[in-house]
């Protein structure tokens, strides 16, 4: 039972200064995480929402844009995991005749989208978050290295295989489009 | 340089992180090398690929930056009573999740002091205010609805993680929501309303700010359909559930419900935007007291839960069970199938209320589908009905049950209803009628087709339920009742039941 106190917060001008700033990241992340138009909106906005109630989490440590856009990350991450989760429920419910609610569907002419989505949940975690914000967000390999934690030439290695990974899952539809 | 070697220098290089001289040296490599020229061609088509959908990305979120101005009061409580919804409800349908539009407007309405514009998205923490003069609905894409009154403020505070949040600062706003896994919550300093699939009004006074300082500030919740739960803040805060048909006080400094009154009925009227006004009072009139020639809205959310809107309904009536069982229903406008809902609800007529039984449900049934067939028992035929007759009247004939696959003889009846779609119909052996109500197209006539006479009539009965299609309607021999269930119509999936006592004939 939620308390009496939730009804009044903090208006932080801090948060909406630092939110400001981190702003022009936040889009090229949901492109790169989301798989629809509709997606995208919720996952900037849910982001936003996620890096105004956990400022006065941030203790200092590092820089607070820093720090923001580790904490936007995680909300894709959560994002993705959610999703994931839908998917194997709906297929749980399908493999037992069960009634399938609708999930979010490919906006037309994003069948080929479509497909790149499916390859990249088959990836490990970290080459599938690598490729999706060096190759969909278009970050530079040293922000990923800071925004995953890792150094630069692991972030090079887990490009190079996520990338054969995906090539080989993708053969079907890379012969097709030549 | 190995093939490996060849091939990580080829994908730093594709990163623009690989040395000029490092990327001659695996060009090299692969030129002389069979397998690795394959795979550098398939890298370079998946890179293209990966090129291609970045632009085709890169135009989403185009025309809505992220705004600056976000108000924060979402407090942790909240956020983790909307985790616990998410958590309870398995919500796989996530239409909450996308922001408002501020659909139609009139008037004095500003969005964060600015000029409205038409058909302007409300990112989490845009702030409209309807001024002296106007009106503004703010509309999400499952088709839920806010309209704001006058004298209004409401803030949108983002999609929350199972719910969609808004805050109503000042006076009154009209909520029809869609039935879907997704939640609204619209709260006040007063009082908090969550709420899920109906149509309910909140009202926070004084309407304008800066009212008397004596008079103590109110807020009130009426809800027409639907359960609409109240949380007030306190220690403990408070929680009522108020059911559809009831108005709830709340005044400022006494944190808790004061009254929860029948809705008078023509605002009931006015919400659910009936053509004519029900007598809400009606609704707690013994069946045995319903009279003949006049639908009369039923009320069996008060004594406990219901089923909810349900559309595409069937039911029949089980001698063995005392009432109407709901054989097949779809939850939601977007036509759910209602699970393993056979024989889980049963509505009793003469005590308005649904029931869920535990024990088998078997035997004959009257099934009432859309145009489909019901049972005269006084002749054993099926009556079918069908908007197949000339230009699209509802043609009835007959069939006897062992004549099951053969064509039915068609009845020479006169005056048959026009056409129309997912009507329902059934028949009632102590009337020796047939009743059909509604159908496709906003249709809400009532019509009677009398055996005897074999001749149709249209009935112009007091009250009319909202128009609707694709409703349960099914006879009631213990209480001598017509009942509706359900269905669609303008006002969406409807969760209402309506009885009808049909008048001898003429």
């Amino acid at each position: 039972m939620p308390s009496g106190d939730a009804f009044e917060g903090p208006k932080p001008a801090e948060a909406e200064r630092l939110l400001a700033a981190v702003a022009p990241r936040l889009a090229p992340l949901a492109r790169a995480f989301a798989r629809s138009p509709e997606e995208a909106e919720d996952l900037q906005q849910a982001m936003s929402l996620s890096i105004i109630r956990a400022h006065g989490q941030h203790r200092g440590e590092g820089a607070p844009e820093a720090w923001a856009g580790r904490v936007a990350l995680n909300t894709c991450r959560v994002h993705v995991r959610r999703r994931r989760l839908e998917r194997s429920v709906v297929e749980s419910l399908a493999a037992h005749d069960l009634p399938v609610p609708a999930l979010d569907q490919p906006e037309p002419g994003g069948e080929l989208g479509a497909r790149l989505e499916e390859a990249l949940d088959r990836l490990e975690p970290r080459q599938a978050e690598a490729i999706r914000l060096r190759a969909l967000a278009g970050l530079p390999c040293a922000e990923i290295a800071d925004a995953l934690e890792m150094t630069e030439g692991a972030v090079q290695q887990a490009l190079c295989r996520a990338r054969r990974h995906l090539a080989d899952i993708l053969t079907p539809c890379l012969e097709k489009h030549p | 340089m190995t093939c490996e070697e060849s091939l990580a220098a080829l994908c730093a290089g594709m990163d623009g992180e690989a040395g000029r001289e490092e990327l001659a040296e695996a060009r090299r490599h692969i030129a002389g090398c069979a397998s690795c020229r394959a795979e550098a061609g398939r890298l370079g088509k998946l890179d293209a690929l990966l090129a291609a959908e970045r632009r085709r990305r890169a135009r989403w979120l185009a025309a809505a930056p992220v705004r600056a101005g976000v108000q924060f009061w979402l407090g942790p409580a909240l956020a983790a009573s909307a985790a616990a919804l998410f958590a309870a409800g398995l919500c796989l349908e996530r239409p909450w999740k996308t922001a408002p539009r501020l659909a139609v407007f009139a008037g004095e309405v500003t969005v964060n002091g600015r000029p409205a514009r038409s058909d302007q998205r409300l990112p989490v923490g845009s702030k409209v205010t309807v001024g002296e003069v106007g009106s503004a609905t703010l509309r999400y894409r499952d088709g839920t609805q806010l309209a704001l009154s006058e004298k209004s403020e409401l803030t949108y505070l983002g999609p929350g993680r199972g719910a969609r949040s808004c805050r109503l600062a000042f006076g009154r706003v009209l909520a029809k929501v869609t039935e879907n896994a997704g939640g609204l919550e619209i709260s006040s300093d007063l009082g908090r309303a969550r709420v899920l699939g109906t149509v309910f009004e909140l009202c926070v006074s004084p309407i304008l700010a800066g009212a008397a300082m004596d008079t103590p500030r109110t807020l009130r919740l009426a809800v027409a359909r639907g359960r609409v739960e109240l949380l007030l803040p306190g220690q403990p805060p408070a929680r009522q559930v108020i059911p559809a048909g009831l108005a709830a006080k709340v005044i400022e400094g006494l944190p808790r419900v004061r009254g929860c009154e029948p809705l008078p009925a023509a605002e009931w009227q006015g919400l659910l935007g009936l053509d004519s006004a029900p007598d809400f009072a009606d609704a707690r009139l013994p069946a045995e007291k319903v009279p003949a020639g006049a639908w009369v809205p039923r009320w069996p959310g008060r004594h406990g839960p219901t089923p909810g809107s349900r559309t595409c309904a069937r039911m029949a009536y089980s001698a063995e069970l005392g009432g109407g069982v709901l054989l097949e229903s779809f939850v939601g406008e977007a036509r759910r199938r209602a699970a393993a809902d056979g024989g889980t609800w049963l509505y009793d007529a003469r005590a308005d209320r649904w029931k869920q039984p535990t024990a088998a449900v078997g035997g004959r049934w009257s099934v009432t589908a859309n145009q489909g067939e019901c049972w005269d028992s006084r002749r054993g035929r099926f009556l079918c009905l069908r908007s197949d007759g000339p230009d699209g009247t509802v043609r009835i004939s007959s069939r006897l049950p062992e004549d099951r696959g053969l064509q039915p003889i068609d009845l020479r009846s006169s005056g048959a209803p026009g056409a129309r779609d997912y009507f329902a119909a059934d028949y009632s052996p102590k009337a020796d009628a047939v009743l059909l109500y509604g159908g496709a197209g906003g249709n809400s006539e009532t019509w009677a087709y009398r055996c005897a006479a074999d001749a149709w009539e249209r009935l112009s009965p007091a009250n009319n339920p909202p128009p609707r299609e694709r409703h349960a309607l099914y006879y009631d021999p213990s209480a001598d009742l017509f009942v509706i269930y359900g269905g669609e119509g303008p006002g969406g999936v409807y969760d209402d039941v309506w009885v009808f006592r049909l008048p001898g004939a003429p």
